[in-house]
């Protein structure tokens, strides 16, 4: 099982460290390029709202990948978080909205949920961890 | 990175990533137009909800003269992420 793991700096431009992993699991794992638009979507989603959201949690922000099989995995962990599951705690999304009422809060989220099929969430010693899975079929 | 270049006719072609780091970059190219626009996507590889942020911004500022963006050669991933938040609705997509 591949695996591909590293801890990023809490700030945005982290971003660019973060999709040099993709770059490198994607070469270990031979998943290739169709996986890439999903894990830097789901990645740059969450790690910048765990920045924007919570800017002064002490420590850096683990980021792990791996084949799983038949999943994809992808985990976030932030270290000195309060409790928030995306699953029930994120504003709902309603896409079908008209224009005139269309915000873009909570959009991330919302296509990050629509994009995988299954999302764990776990909250200890204010250690938030998320996993998010994806069929590799 | 994202490169944004502006044709003659107005014609405003992305290229490359729009993600949350080149938000400030598009505000300038996107926000304030007084026109409807072309957007050209066929070089654009990647667009996080940051990027479609600018875009919606846009679209509402321009929806209020009667006009909007219509936004060519989106590739699958992105139309993807457009029918899934519904932006397949508010844009012109061709």
């Amino acid at each position: 099982m591949t695996l591909a793991a590293a801890t990023f700096p809490r700030e945005v431009r982290s971003l660019e460290g973060v999709f040099g992993l993709v770059d490198g699991f994607l070469l270990e794992s031979g998943l290739g390029e169709s996986r890439r638009f999903l894990l830097e979507f789901v990645l740059e989603e969450l790690f910048t709202n765990m920045v924007k959201y919570n800017p002064g949690g002490a420590g850096s922000i683990g980021v792990e990948l791996e084949v799983l099989a038949p999943d994809l995995r992808i985990q976030l962990s932030d270290p000195d978080c309060p409790s928030f599951d995306i699953r029930v705690d994120a504003p709902a999304v309603d896409p079908a909205a008209p224009l005139g009422s269309r915000t873009p809060g909570g959009l991330g989220i919302h296509l990050v949920k629509e994009l995988v099929d299954r999302i764990e969430y776990d909250h200890d010693h204010r250690t938030g961890t998320i996993r998010l899975y994806k069929k590799l079929e | 990175m994202l490169e944004i270049t502006e044709g003659a006719g107005g014609e405003i072609a992305l290229a490359g990533r729009f993600d949350a780091s080149q938000v400030e970059r598009a505000k300038g190219a996107f926000l304030g137009l007084q026109e409807g626009r072309t957007v050209d996507f066929s070089k654009l590889d990647y667009i996080s909800s940051a990027g479609l942020g600018i875009l919606l911004a846009a679209q509402k500022e321009l929806s209020g003269r009667g006009q909007g963006l219509r936004l060519i050669h989106v590739n699958g991933h992105i139309r993807d992420v457009f029918r899934l938040s519904g932006f397949d609705q508010i844009f012109e997509i061709v």
